[in-house]
Protein backbone atom coordinates (compact mmCIF):
# COMPACT_ATOMS: atom_id res chain seq x y z
CA UNK A 1 0.00 0.00 0.00
CA UNK A 2 1.17 3.43 -1.10
CA UNK A 3 1.06 6.36 1.23
CA UNK A 4 -1.77 6.28 4.08
CA UNK A 5 1.04 5.43 6.40
CA UNK A 6 -0.75 7.66 9.70
CA UNK A 7 -4.18 5.99 8.60
CA UNK A 8 -2.52 2.78 8.57
CA UNK A 9 -1.13 2.86 11.97
CA UNK A 10 -3.99 4.10 13.69
CA UNK A 11 -6.02 1.61 11.74
CA UNK A 12 -3.31 -1.33 12.67
CA UNK A 13 -3.42 -0.06 16.40
CA UNK A 14 -7.24 -0.73 15.98
CA UNK A 15 -7.14 -4.21 14.83
CA UNK A 16 -4.36 -5.30 17.37
CA UNK A 17 -6.43 -4.21 20.07
CA UNK A 18 -9.11 -5.76 18.82
CA UNK A 19 -10.88 -2.36 18.25
CA UNK A 20 -11.67 -1.76 14.75
CA UNK A 21 -15.25 -1.08 14.06
CA UNK A 22 -17.91 -3.59 12.37
CA UNK A 23 -18.67 -0.87 9.76
CA UNK A 24 -16.79 1.31 8.61
CA UNK A 25 -16.62 3.90 5.51
CA UNK A 26 -13.43 4.42 3.87
CA UNK A 27 -13.79 8.23 2.34
CA UNK A 28 -11.55 9.22 -0.66
CA UNK A 29 -11.16 10.01 -4.21
CA UNK A 30 -11.50 7.58 -7.06
CA UNK A 31 -8.34 6.29 -7.51
CA UNK A 32 -7.40 6.85 -3.96
CA UNK A 33 -6.55 3.35 -2.91
CA UNK A 34 -10.27 3.00 -0.94
CA UNK A 35 -10.46 -0.86 -2.33
CA UNK A 36 -7.05 -1.44 -1.57
CA UNK A 37 -6.50 -0.08 1.93
CA UNK A 38 -10.08 -2.26 2.45
CA UNK A 39 -8.27 -4.99 1.27
CA UNK A 40 -4.88 -4.72 3.27
CA UNK A 41 -7.40 -4.31 6.96
CA UNK A 42 -9.07 -7.39 5.78
CA UNK A 43 -5.15 -9.28 5.16
CA UNK A 44 -4.35 -8.10 8.92
CA UNK A 45 -7.06 -8.57 10.63
CA UNK A 46 -6.59 -12.36 8.76
CA UNK A 47 -10.11 -12.21 7.78
CA UNK A 48 -11.72 -13.49 4.53
CA UNK A 49 -12.47 -11.09 2.38
CA UNK A 50 -15.68 -11.03 -0.08
CA UNK A 51 -16.29 -8.09 -2.07
CA UNK A 52 -19.44 -7.38 -2.73
CA UNK A 53 -21.89 -5.30 -5.25
CA UNK A 54 -23.68 -1.96 -4.93
CA UNK A 55 -26.92 -3.96 -6.50
CA UNK A 56 -29.63 -4.28 -3.98
CA UNK A 57 -29.77 -8.33 -4.30
CA UNK A 58 -26.52 -8.71 -3.84
CA UNK A 59 -26.42 -6.66 -0.74
CA UNK A 60 -29.27 -8.88 0.58
CA UNK A 61 -27.65 -12.16 -0.25
CA UNK A 62 -24.36 -11.15 1.77
CA UNK A 63 -26.26 -9.85 4.74
CA UNK A 64 -28.26 -13.35 4.70
CA UNK A 65 -24.74 -14.76 4.64
CA UNK A 66 -23.08 -12.94 6.98
CA UNK A 67 -25.52 -14.08 9.36
CA UNK A 68 -23.75 -17.26 8.64
CA UNK A 69 -20.70 -17.17 8.78
CA UNK A 70 -18.05 -18.97 11.31
CA UNK A 71 -14.96 -17.59 10.55
CA UNK A 72 -13.98 -13.79 10.34
CA UNK A 73 -15.05 -12.53 7.11
CA UNK A 74 -14.38 -8.86 5.75
CA UNK A 75 -17.29 -7.93 3.64
CA UNK A 76 -15.86 -5.16 1.01
CA UNK A 77 -18.69 -2.78 -0.79
CA UNK A 78 -16.95 -0.41 -3.04
CA UNK A 79 -18.67 2.52 -4.58
CA UNK A 80 -21.07 2.73 -1.83
CA UNK A 81 -22.27 6.31 -3.04
CA UNK A 82 -23.62 4.53 -6.36
CA UNK A 83 -26.14 2.39 -4.12
CA UNK A 84 -29.52 2.91 -5.07
CA UNK A 85 -32.17 4.07 -1.82
CA UNK A 86 -33.11 0.06 -2.24
CA UNK A 87 -29.92 -0.90 -1.17
CA UNK A 88 -28.82 1.57 0.72
CA UNK A 89 -31.99 0.78 3.31
CA UNK A 90 -31.29 -2.63 2.68
CA UNK A 91 -27.59 -2.55 4.52
CA UNK A 92 -28.84 -0.29 7.24
CA UNK A 93 -29.74 -3.72 9.14
CA UNK A 94 -26.39 -4.64 9.65
CA UNK A 95 -25.48 -0.93 10.62
CA UNK A 96 -28.30 -2.11 13.79
CA UNK A 97 -27.73 -5.52 14.40
CA UNK A 98 -23.86 -6.05 13.21
CA UNK A 99 -23.76 -10.01 12.80
CA UNK A 100 -20.51 -12.05 15.41
CA UNK A 101 -18.16 -12.46 13.06
CA UNK A 102 -18.96 -10.18 10.13
CA UNK A 103 -16.97 -6.94 9.32
CA UNK A 104 -17.67 -4.39 6.44
CA UNK A 105 -16.18 -1.81 5.06
CA UNK A 106 -18.06 0.52 2.47
CA UNK A 107 -16.33 2.85 -0.02
CA UNK A 108 -16.88 5.96 -1.13
CA UNK A 109 -15.83 9.59 -2.84
CA UNK A 110 -18.12 11.40 -0.84
CA UNK A 111 -19.86 10.52 2.57
CA UNK A 112 -23.02 12.98 1.51
CA UNK A 113 -23.77 10.33 -1.01
CA UNK A 114 -24.71 8.14 1.78
CA UNK A 115 -27.97 8.03 3.92
CA UNK A 116 -28.02 10.07 6.66
CA UNK A 117 -28.71 7.04 8.97
CA UNK A 118 -25.73 4.94 7.27
CA UNK A 119 -22.90 7.79 7.46
CA UNK A 120 -24.10 8.05 11.44
CA UNK A 121 -23.90 4.58 12.07
CA UNK A 122 -20.42 3.78 10.59
CA UNK A 123 -17.41 5.15 11.53
CA UNK A 124 -15.64 7.52 8.85
CA UNK A 125 -11.94 6.98 7.94
CA UNK A 126 -10.85 9.85 5.30
CA UNK A 127 -7.83 8.84 3.09
CA UNK A 128 -4.85 11.00 3.07
CA UNK A 129 -3.55 13.36 0.47
CA UNK A 130 -0.57 11.55 -1.40
CA UNK A 131 2.66 13.54 -1.07
CA UNK A 132 4.74 14.82 -3.39
CA UNK A 133 7.48 12.15 -2.83
CA UNK A 134 4.87 9.11 -2.74
CA UNK A 135 3.44 10.17 -6.17
CA UNK A 136 7.38 10.61 -7.27
CA UNK A 137 8.62 7.18 -5.81
CA UNK A 138 5.55 5.65 -7.74
CA UNK A 139 6.14 6.97 -10.75
CA UNK A 140 9.84 6.01 -10.66
CA UNK A 141 8.78 2.65 -9.57
CA UNK A 142 6.33 1.83 -12.76
CA UNK A 143 7.69 4.29 -15.36
CA UNK A 144 11.27 4.93 -14.84
CA UNK A 145 11.77 5.79 -18.42
CA UNK A 146 8.87 8.89 -18.99
CA UNK A 147 10.07 12.20 -19.59
CA UNK A 148 11.31 14.90 -17.08
CA UNK A 149 8.35 17.00 -18.66
CA UNK A 150 5.92 14.52 -18.53
CA UNK A 151 6.83 13.48 -14.87
CA UNK A 152 6.19 16.63 -13.93
CA UNK A 153 3.07 17.35 -15.71
CA UNK A 154 1.67 14.18 -13.59
CA UNK A 155 3.01 15.21 -10.10
CA UNK A 156 1.01 18.62 -10.98
CA UNK A 157 -2.38 16.83 -11.81
CA UNK A 158 -2.77 13.38 -10.21
CA UNK A 159 -3.61 13.56 -6.82
CA UNK A 160 -3.53 10.05 -6.13
CA UNK A 161 -2.24 6.44 -7.69
CA UNK A 162 -5.22 6.37 -9.57
CA UNK A 163 -5.22 9.16 -11.28
CA UNK A 164 -1.46 8.60 -12.10
CA UNK A 165 -2.44 4.73 -13.67
CA UNK A 166 -4.34 6.54 -16.21
CA UNK A 167 -2.03 9.71 -17.35
CA UNK A 168 0.82 6.96 -17.51
CA UNK A 169 -1.80 4.76 -20.12
CA UNK A 170 -2.20 7.67 -22.37
CA UNK A 171 -0.20 9.79 -24.46
CA UNK A 172 0.66 12.33 -22.57
CA UNK A 173 2.42 14.85 -25.20
CA UNK A 174 -1.21 14.29 -27.19
CA UNK A 175 -3.22 15.12 -23.83
CA UNK A 176 -1.21 17.64 -23.14
CA UNK A 177 -1.27 19.51 -27.02
CA UNK A 178 -5.37 18.86 -26.60
CA UNK A 179 -5.76 21.08 -23.84
CA UNK A 180 -3.85 23.79 -25.04
CA UNK A 181 -5.36 23.68 -28.04
CA UNK A 182 -8.47 23.86 -26.09
CA UNK A 183 -7.27 26.89 -24.08
CA UNK A 184 -5.79 28.59 -26.92
CA UNK A 185 -9.44 28.83 -29.07
CA UNK A 186 -12.42 28.44 -26.66
CA UNK A 187 -13.05 31.42 -27.07
CA UNK A 188 -11.73 32.48 -30.35
CA UNK A 189 -14.34 29.32 -32.04
CA UNK A 190 -18.06 30.39 -32.34
CA UNK A 191 -19.88 28.80 -29.75
CA UNK A 192 -21.49 26.23 -31.59
CA UNK A 193 -17.87 25.03 -32.71
CA UNK A 194 -16.94 24.88 -28.92
CA UNK A 195 -19.17 22.17 -27.40
CA UNK A 196 -17.25 20.35 -29.54
CA UNK A 197 -14.51 19.95 -27.32
CA UNK A 198 -17.07 17.50 -25.24
CA UNK A 199 -16.16 15.09 -28.19
CA UNK A 200 -12.76 13.81 -27.13
CA UNK A 201 -14.31 13.75 -22.90
CA UNK A 202 -15.63 10.25 -21.81
CA UNK A 203 -19.07 12.14 -20.18
CA UNK A 204 -20.62 8.71 -20.43
CA UNK A 205 -17.64 6.24 -19.02
CA UNK A 206 -16.12 5.71 -23.02
CA UNK A 207 -12.89 4.19 -22.61
CA UNK A 208 -11.26 5.83 -25.87
CA UNK A 209 -11.65 9.00 -24.79
CA UNK A 210 -9.82 11.88 -22.17
CA UNK A 211 -11.25 11.42 -18.28
CA UNK A 212 -13.31 14.22 -17.94
CA UNK A 213 -11.92 14.64 -14.43
CA UNK A 214 -8.01 13.87 -15.27
CA UNK A 215 -9.42 16.76 -18.32
CA UNK A 216 -10.74 19.60 -16.18
CA UNK A 217 -7.65 18.86 -13.29
CA UNK A 218 -5.09 19.57 -16.32
CA UNK A 219 -6.55 22.14 -17.75
CA UNK A 220 -6.46 23.62 -14.44
CA UNK A 221 -3.26 22.79 -13.96
CA UNK A 222 -2.05 24.46 -16.91
CA UNK A 223 -4.27 27.79 -16.75
CA UNK A 224 -2.19 28.03 -13.08
CA UNK A 225 1.15 27.75 -15.30
CA UNK A 226 0.11 30.50 -17.82
CA UNK A 227 -0.78 32.76 -14.88
CA UNK A 228 2.00 32.43 -13.06
CA UNK A 229 4.04 33.06 -15.94
CA UNK A 230 2.06 35.65 -17.53
CA UNK A 231 2.93 39.50 -16.38
CA UNK A 232 0.05 40.72 -17.34
CA UNK A 233 -2.74 41.75 -14.98
CA UNK A 234 -5.85 40.97 -17.47
CA UNK A 235 -4.04 37.68 -18.92
CA UNK A 236 -3.68 36.61 -15.40
CA UNK A 237 -7.10 37.26 -13.95
CA UNK A 238 -8.35 35.63 -17.42
CA UNK A 239 -6.60 32.27 -16.02
CA UNK A 240 -7.24 32.40 -12.36
CA UNK A 241 -11.55 32.76 -13.10
CA UNK A 242 -11.14 29.69 -14.99
CA UNK A 243 -9.54 27.99 -12.34
CA UNK A 244 -11.82 29.00 -10.03
CA UNK A 245 -14.93 27.93 -12.79
CA UNK A 246 -13.23 24.74 -13.74
CA UNK A 247 -12.76 24.22 -9.36
CA UNK A 248 -16.11 24.73 -8.95
CA UNK A 249 -16.91 21.90 -11.91
CA UNK A 250 -14.68 19.85 -10.21
CA UNK A 251 -16.46 19.71 -7.23
CA UNK A 252 -19.70 19.09 -8.31
CA UNK A 253 -18.13 15.81 -10.20
CA UNK A 254 -18.91 13.90 -7.41
CA UNK A 255 -22.48 14.43 -6.69
CA UNK A 256 -23.97 11.34 -7.10
CA UNK A 257 -26.04 11.78 -10.34
CA UNK A 258 -24.89 14.39 -11.73
CA UNK A 259 -25.41 15.01 -15.48
CA UNK A 260 -21.77 15.28 -16.58
CA UNK A 261 -22.86 16.42 -20.48
CA UNK A 262 -24.58 19.38 -18.97
CA UNK A 263 -22.05 20.43 -16.34
CA UNK A 264 -19.53 20.13 -19.48
CA UNK A 265 -21.80 22.41 -21.38
CA UNK A 266 -22.48 24.80 -18.52
CA UNK A 267 -18.57 24.80 -17.90
CA UNK A 268 -17.80 25.62 -21.73
CA UNK A 269 -20.66 28.90 -21.49
CA UNK A 270 -19.03 30.02 -18.27
CA UNK A 271 -15.46 29.83 -19.65
CA UNK A 272 -16.17 32.01 -23.11
CA UNK A 273 -18.46 34.10 -20.89
CA UNK A 274 -15.29 35.23 -18.80
CA UNK A 275 -12.88 35.33 -21.93
CA UNK A 276 -14.97 36.71 -24.31
CA UNK B 1 -37.86 -20.98 -25.27
CA UNK B 2 -39.62 -19.35 -28.42
CA UNK B 3 -43.25 -19.79 -29.16
CA UNK B 4 -42.84 -21.64 -31.85
CA UNK B 5 -41.51 -24.52 -29.48
CA UNK B 6 -44.49 -24.55 -26.98
CA UNK B 7 -46.37 -24.56 -29.65
CA UNK B 8 -44.65 -27.72 -31.40
CA UNK B 9 -45.12 -28.98 -27.84
CA UNK B 10 -48.97 -28.75 -28.02
CA UNK B 11 -49.42 -30.18 -31.21
CA UNK B 12 -47.17 -33.32 -29.94
CA UNK B 13 -48.98 -33.22 -26.74
CA UNK B 14 -45.64 -33.23 -24.94
CA UNK B 15 -46.40 -30.79 -21.97
CA UNK B 16 -43.87 -29.95 -19.73
CA UNK B 17 -44.60 -29.44 -16.16
CA UNK B 18 -43.70 -25.96 -15.18
CA UNK B 19 -43.51 -23.08 -17.63
CA UNK B 20 -42.72 -19.17 -17.31
CA UNK B 21 -45.24 -16.93 -19.47
CA UNK B 22 -43.50 -13.03 -19.38
CA UNK B 23 -44.31 -10.63 -21.83
CA UNK B 24 -47.03 -7.76 -22.24
CA UNK B 25 -49.19 -10.29 -24.70
CA UNK B 26 -51.50 -11.36 -21.99
CA UNK B 27 -54.40 -12.35 -24.04
CA UNK B 28 -52.33 -14.29 -25.93
CA UNK B 29 -50.91 -16.07 -22.81
CA UNK B 30 -54.32 -16.58 -21.80
CA UNK B 31 -54.98 -18.23 -25.11
CA UNK B 32 -51.71 -20.51 -24.38
CA UNK B 33 -53.21 -21.33 -20.79
CA UNK B 34 -56.24 -22.34 -21.99
CA UNK B 35 -55.00 -24.22 -24.83
CA UNK B 36 -52.53 -26.45 -22.38
CA UNK B 37 -55.55 -26.91 -20.61
CA UNK B 38 -57.57 -28.62 -23.24
CA UNK B 39 -54.87 -30.60 -24.44
CA UNK B 40 -53.64 -32.06 -20.92
CA UNK B 41 -57.14 -31.97 -19.91
CA UNK B 42 -57.31 -30.22 -16.72
CA UNK B 43 -59.18 -27.05 -15.34
CA UNK B 44 -57.11 -23.98 -14.80
CA UNK B 45 -56.10 -23.20 -11.42
CA UNK B 46 -55.50 -19.33 -10.32
CA UNK B 47 -53.73 -18.76 -7.26
CA UNK B 48 -52.03 -15.97 -5.50
CA UNK B 49 -49.13 -18.27 -4.39
CA UNK B 50 -47.51 -21.38 -5.03
CA UNK B 51 -47.93 -22.15 -1.15
CA UNK B 52 -51.42 -22.01 -1.34
CA UNK B 53 -51.61 -25.06 -2.90
CA UNK B 54 -47.68 -26.63 -2.21
CA UNK B 55 -49.45 -28.99 0.71
CA UNK B 56 -51.99 -30.46 -2.37
CA UNK B 57 -49.37 -30.46 -4.51
CA UNK B 58 -46.92 -32.34 -2.48
CA UNK B 59 -49.32 -34.86 -0.79
CA UNK B 60 -51.61 -35.79 -3.64
CA UNK B 61 -54.61 -37.41 -2.51
CA UNK B 62 -55.86 -40.51 -4.07
CA UNK B 63 -58.93 -38.92 -5.63
CA UNK B 64 -57.67 -35.58 -5.58
CA UNK B 65 -57.55 -33.45 -9.33
CA UNK B 66 -54.97 -32.57 -11.09
CA UNK B 67 -54.37 -28.62 -12.32
CA UNK B 68 -53.21 -26.18 -14.48
CA UNK B 69 -51.99 -23.55 -11.87
CA UNK B 70 -51.08 -19.88 -12.85
CA UNK B 71 -49.66 -17.97 -10.23
CA UNK B 72 -48.28 -14.35 -11.25
CA UNK B 73 -45.10 -13.09 -9.97
CA UNK B 74 -44.67 -15.26 -7.21
CA UNK B 75 -41.37 -14.16 -5.53
CA UNK B 76 -41.25 -16.86 -3.46
CA UNK B 77 -40.98 -19.59 -6.24
CA UNK B 78 -38.55 -17.31 -8.00
CA UNK B 79 -36.16 -16.70 -5.26
CA UNK B 80 -36.32 -20.31 -3.19
CA UNK B 81 -34.01 -22.31 -4.73
CA UNK B 82 -34.97 -25.46 -2.74
CA UNK B 83 -38.51 -25.17 -4.16
CA UNK B 84 -36.73 -24.71 -7.74
CA UNK B 85 -34.61 -27.87 -7.20
CA UNK B 86 -38.00 -29.67 -6.31
CA UNK B 87 -39.99 -28.38 -9.24
CA UNK B 88 -36.78 -29.59 -11.18
CA UNK B 89 -36.91 -33.01 -9.52
CA UNK B 90 -40.72 -33.69 -10.52
CA UNK B 91 -43.03 -32.79 -7.17
CA UNK B 92 -45.38 -31.14 -9.50
CA UNK B 93 -46.42 -34.83 -10.30
CA UNK B 94 -49.30 -34.78 -13.20
CA UNK B 95 -49.79 -30.68 -12.01
CA UNK B 96 -48.66 -28.23 -14.89
CA UNK B 97 -47.29 -24.62 -12.91
CA UNK B 98 -47.12 -21.87 -15.02
CA UNK B 99 -45.75 -18.90 -13.43
CA UNK B 100 -46.74 -15.59 -14.99
CA UNK B 101 -44.11 -12.25 -14.76
CA UNK B 102 -45.18 -8.95 -15.48
CA UNK B 103 -41.59 -8.02 -15.96
CA UNK B 104 -38.43 -9.79 -16.04
CA UNK B 105 -34.55 -9.00 -15.80
CA UNK B 106 -33.21 -11.15 -18.31
CA UNK B 107 -29.70 -10.61 -16.62
CA UNK B 108 -30.55 -12.39 -13.59
CA UNK B 109 -28.87 -15.92 -13.06
CA UNK B 110 -32.42 -17.07 -12.34
CA UNK B 111 -33.49 -16.40 -16.30
CA UNK B 112 -30.22 -17.50 -17.32
CA UNK B 113 -30.77 -21.02 -15.72
CA UNK B 114 -34.42 -21.08 -16.67
CA UNK B 115 -34.25 -20.43 -20.45
CA UNK B 116 -35.91 -23.54 -21.79
CA UNK B 117 -38.92 -22.69 -19.55
CA UNK B 118 -39.58 -19.28 -20.63
CA UNK B 119 -41.66 -17.83 -23.00
CA UNK B 120 -41.29 -14.11 -23.71
CA UNK B 121 -44.97 -13.19 -25.25
CA UNK B 122 -43.79 -9.86 -26.83
CA UNK B 123 -46.15 -7.61 -28.81
CA UNK B 124 -47.61 -9.55 -31.90
CA UNK B 125 -46.47 -7.95 -35.03
CA UNK B 126 -48.47 -5.67 -37.02
CA UNK B 127 -49.19 -8.43 -40.41
CA UNK B 128 -49.90 -11.19 -37.52
CA UNK B 129 -52.09 -8.75 -36.18
CA UNK B 130 -53.88 -7.74 -39.30
CA UNK B 131 -54.86 -11.45 -39.82
CA UNK B 132 -56.80 -11.96 -36.26
CA UNK B 133 -58.46 -8.28 -36.49
CA UNK B 134 -59.73 -9.17 -40.10
CA UNK B 135 -60.88 -12.58 -38.72
CA UNK B 136 -62.81 -10.61 -36.39
CA UNK B 137 -64.36 -7.49 -38.12
CA UNK B 138 -63.64 -6.32 -41.39
CA UNK B 139 -61.44 -3.77 -42.25
CA UNK B 140 -59.72 -1.77 -45.03
CA UNK B 141 -56.36 -2.80 -44.94
CA UNK B 142 -55.12 1.02 -43.65
CA UNK B 143 -57.84 1.64 -41.44
CA UNK B 144 -56.88 -1.72 -40.30
CA UNK B 145 -53.65 -0.91 -39.43
CA UNK B 146 -54.18 2.75 -37.98
CA UNK B 147 -56.77 0.83 -35.82
CA UNK B 148 -53.20 -1.75 -34.68
CA UNK B 149 -51.29 1.37 -34.03
CA UNK B 150 -53.79 2.96 -32.10
CA UNK B 151 -54.50 0.04 -29.44
CA UNK B 152 -50.16 -0.60 -29.60
CA UNK B 153 -50.24 -3.64 -30.89
CA UNK B 154 -52.07 -4.65 -27.84
CA UNK B 155 -53.80 -7.51 -28.73
CA UNK B 156 -56.31 -7.54 -25.37
CA UNK B 157 -56.90 -4.02 -26.35
CA UNK B 158 -57.82 -4.95 -29.88
CA UNK B 159 -60.34 -7.72 -28.92
CA UNK B 160 -61.86 -5.28 -26.58
CA UNK B 161 -62.12 -1.98 -28.73
CA UNK B 162 -63.43 -4.85 -31.42
CA UNK B 163 -66.30 -5.25 -29.22
CA UNK B 164 -67.41 -1.31 -29.05
CA UNK B 165 -67.02 -1.33 -32.18
CA UNK B 166 -69.65 -4.40 -32.92
CA UNK B 167 -71.88 -2.79 -30.08
CA UNK B 168 -71.83 0.32 -31.98
CA UNK B 169 -72.89 -1.05 -35.80
CA UNK B 170 -75.89 -2.74 -33.34
CA UNK B 171 -77.32 0.01 -32.58
CA UNK B 172 -76.17 1.79 -36.11
CA UNK B 173 -77.26 -0.70 -38.44
CA UNK B 174 -76.51 1.29 -41.55
CA UNK B 175 -72.76 1.92 -41.19
CA UNK B 176 -70.02 0.14 -42.33
CA UNK B 177 -67.22 -1.24 -39.53
CA UNK B 178 -65.00 1.29 -41.29
CA UNK B 179 -66.88 4.45 -40.34
CA UNK B 180 -67.69 2.99 -37.68
CA UNK B 181 -64.00 2.86 -36.41
CA UNK B 182 -63.67 6.06 -37.43
CA UNK B 183 -66.74 8.12 -35.25
CA UNK B 184 -65.60 6.28 -32.39
CA UNK B 185 -61.97 7.57 -32.71
CA UNK B 186 -63.54 11.27 -32.91
CA UNK B 187 -65.45 11.05 -29.74
CA UNK B 188 -62.83 9.38 -28.17
CA UNK B 189 -64.73 6.25 -27.12
CA UNK B 190 -61.88 4.35 -28.68
CA UNK B 191 -59.03 5.58 -26.90
CA UNK B 192 -56.12 7.67 -28.79
CA UNK B 193 -52.94 7.45 -26.61
CA UNK B 194 -51.12 10.70 -26.87
CA UNK B 195 -47.91 9.90 -28.78
CA UNK B 196 -44.57 11.56 -28.18
CA UNK B 197 -45.98 14.57 -26.23
CA UNK B 198 -42.54 15.43 -24.91
CA UNK B 199 -41.42 16.14 -28.45
CA UNK B 200 -44.75 18.06 -28.89
CA UNK B 201 -43.86 19.48 -25.26
CA UNK B 202 -40.66 20.65 -25.94
CA UNK B 203 -41.07 22.21 -29.54
CA UNK B 204 -44.21 24.49 -27.96
CA UNK B 205 -41.77 25.37 -25.33
CA UNK B 206 -38.92 26.47 -27.74
CA UNK B 207 -41.46 28.19 -29.81
CA UNK B 208 -42.91 29.97 -27.06
CA UNK B 209 -46.48 28.68 -27.36
CA UNK B 210 -47.95 29.03 -24.25
CA UNK B 211 -50.74 27.40 -24.32
CA UNK B 212 -49.78 24.31 -26.45
CA UNK B 213 -46.97 24.13 -23.69
CA UNK B 214 -49.36 23.39 -20.75
CA UNK B 215 -51.44 20.95 -22.72
CA UNK B 216 -48.30 19.24 -24.21
CA UNK B 217 -47.21 19.11 -20.89
CA UNK B 218 -50.20 17.61 -19.15
CA UNK B 219 -50.65 15.30 -21.73
CA UNK B 220 -46.70 13.87 -20.89
CA UNK B 221 -47.76 13.94 -17.03
CA UNK B 222 -50.71 12.05 -18.36
CA UNK B 223 -48.23 9.13 -19.72
CA UNK B 224 -45.88 9.19 -17.22
CA UNK B 225 -43.05 10.65 -18.45
CA UNK B 226 -40.54 11.66 -15.71
CA UNK B 227 -39.91 15.21 -15.15
CA UNK B 228 -35.73 14.54 -15.33
CA UNK B 229 -36.47 12.82 -18.75
CA UNK B 230 -38.48 15.90 -19.85
CA UNK B 231 -35.72 18.61 -18.56
CA UNK B 232 -33.06 16.17 -20.15
CA UNK B 233 -34.68 16.06 -23.65
CA UNK B 234 -35.76 19.37 -23.31
CA UNK B 235 -31.68 20.42 -22.64
CA UNK B 236 -30.59 18.72 -25.58
CA UNK B 237 -33.01 20.21 -27.87
CA UNK B 238 -32.63 24.07 -26.19
CA UNK B 239 -28.28 23.05 -27.04
CA UNK B 240 -29.13 22.07 -30.74
CA UNK B 241 -31.24 25.20 -31.35
CA UNK B 242 -28.40 27.36 -29.94
CA UNK B 243 -25.47 25.68 -32.13
CA UNK B 244 -28.09 26.32 -34.93
CA UNK B 245 -28.78 30.11 -34.28
CA UNK B 246 -25.31 30.65 -33.42
CA UNK B 247 -23.68 29.43 -36.14
CA UNK B 248 -22.05 32.13 -38.31
CA UNK B 249 -20.34 28.82 -40.74
CA UNK B 250 -22.60 28.03 -43.75
CA UNK B 251 -21.81 24.31 -43.33
CA UNK B 252 -23.97 24.18 -40.34
CA UNK B 253 -23.45 20.40 -40.21
CA UNK B 254 -19.48 20.27 -39.94
CA UNK B 255 -19.42 23.27 -37.64
CA UNK B 256 -21.78 22.01 -35.44
CA UNK B 257 -20.83 18.22 -35.05
CA UNK B 258 -25.31 17.86 -35.70
CA UNK B 259 -26.42 15.47 -38.40
CA UNK B 260 -28.44 17.23 -41.15
CA UNK B 261 -31.68 16.21 -39.35
CA UNK B 262 -30.87 17.51 -36.43
CA UNK B 263 -29.99 20.89 -38.07
CA UNK B 264 -33.25 20.80 -39.77
CA UNK B 265 -35.17 20.26 -36.63
CA UNK B 266 -33.46 22.71 -34.84
CA UNK B 267 -33.57 25.83 -37.53
CA UNK B 268 -37.52 25.40 -37.04
CA UNK B 269 -37.03 26.19 -33.50
CA UNK B 270 -34.42 29.36 -33.92
CA UNK B 271 -35.25 32.73 -33.44
CA UNK B 272 -38.41 32.32 -30.80
CA UNK B 273 -35.83 33.08 -28.33
CA UNK B 274 -31.90 35.12 -28.22
CA UNK B 275 -28.59 33.29 -27.95
CA UNK B 276 -28.59 34.78 -24.71
CA UNK B 277 -31.93 33.84 -23.48
CA UNK B 278 -31.22 29.94 -24.72
CA UNK B 279 -27.81 30.06 -22.78
CA UNK B 280 -29.95 31.08 -19.79
CA UNK B 281 -32.45 27.80 -20.69
CA UNK B 282 -29.66 25.87 -20.24
CA UNK B 283 -27.76 27.19 -17.11
CA UNK B 284 -31.48 26.69 -15.51
CA UNK B 285 -31.89 23.11 -16.44
CA UNK B 286 -28.94 22.55 -15.77
CA UNK B 287 -29.09 24.14 -11.98
CA UNK B 288 -32.41 22.30 -11.86
CA UNK B 289 -31.07 18.84 -12.24
CA UNK B 290 -28.33 19.83 -9.47
CA UNK B 291 -31.02 20.95 -7.37
CA UNK B 292 -33.37 17.83 -7.61
CA UNK B 293 -30.53 15.47 -6.79
CA UNK B 294 -29.39 18.11 -3.91
CA UNK B 295 -32.85 18.02 -3.02
CA UNK B 296 -33.21 21.39 -2.44
CA UNK B 297 -35.88 21.67 -5.74
CA UNK B 298 -39.04 19.38 -5.71
CA UNK B 299 -38.95 17.26 -8.64
CA UNK B 300 -42.88 17.38 -9.37
CA UNK B 301 -42.16 21.24 -9.68
CA UNK B 302 -39.20 21.48 -11.50
CA UNK B 303 -40.66 21.59 -15.03
CA UNK B 304 -43.43 24.62 -14.24
CA UNK B 305 -40.23 26.44 -12.18
CA UNK B 306 -39.01 26.73 -15.29
CA UNK B 307 -41.41 27.23 -17.21
CA UNK B 308 -42.26 30.10 -14.95
CA UNK B 309 -39.00 31.24 -15.43
CA UNK B 310 -38.10 31.00 -19.53
CA UNK B 311 -41.60 31.68 -21.39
Amino acid sequence: MIGQRTLLNHIYKQILNDRFPRFAIFIGEQGSGRRTLASNVGANMKSHIVVGDIKVDAIREIITNSYKVVDKTLYIIPNADNMSPSASNAILKITEEPPNNAYFILTCESADNLLQTIRSRGVTYILEPYTYNEKCDYINEVASDISDDDEEFILEVASNIGEIRQLLKMNISEFKDYINLVIDNIAEVSGSNAFKIADKIALKDEEDKYDARLFWKAFSSICAYRMTSNYEAESCLKYAHAVAITGDVLQQLSIRGINKQMLFDKWILDIRSEWL
Amino acid sequence: MKITDIKQQIKDKSLQDFYVFAGEEIEVQRIYINKIAEISGKEVCRIDSIADVWEDIVNPSMFGEQYVYVVRDDKDLMQNETLQQRIADGVLGNNILILLLTSVDKRTKWYKSNADKIVDFERLSDSILMKYVQREITLNKSVCERFIAICENDYSRLLLEIAKIRSYMQVFTDLTADEAFEQLVADGTIYTPPKDAIFDLVDAILKRDVPRVYDMLYQSYAVGEANMVILSVLYNNTKQVLQVQACESSDIVNSTGLTSWQVKCAKDKCGYYTIGELVTIMELIQKIQKGIILGEIEDKLSVEYLLVQIL
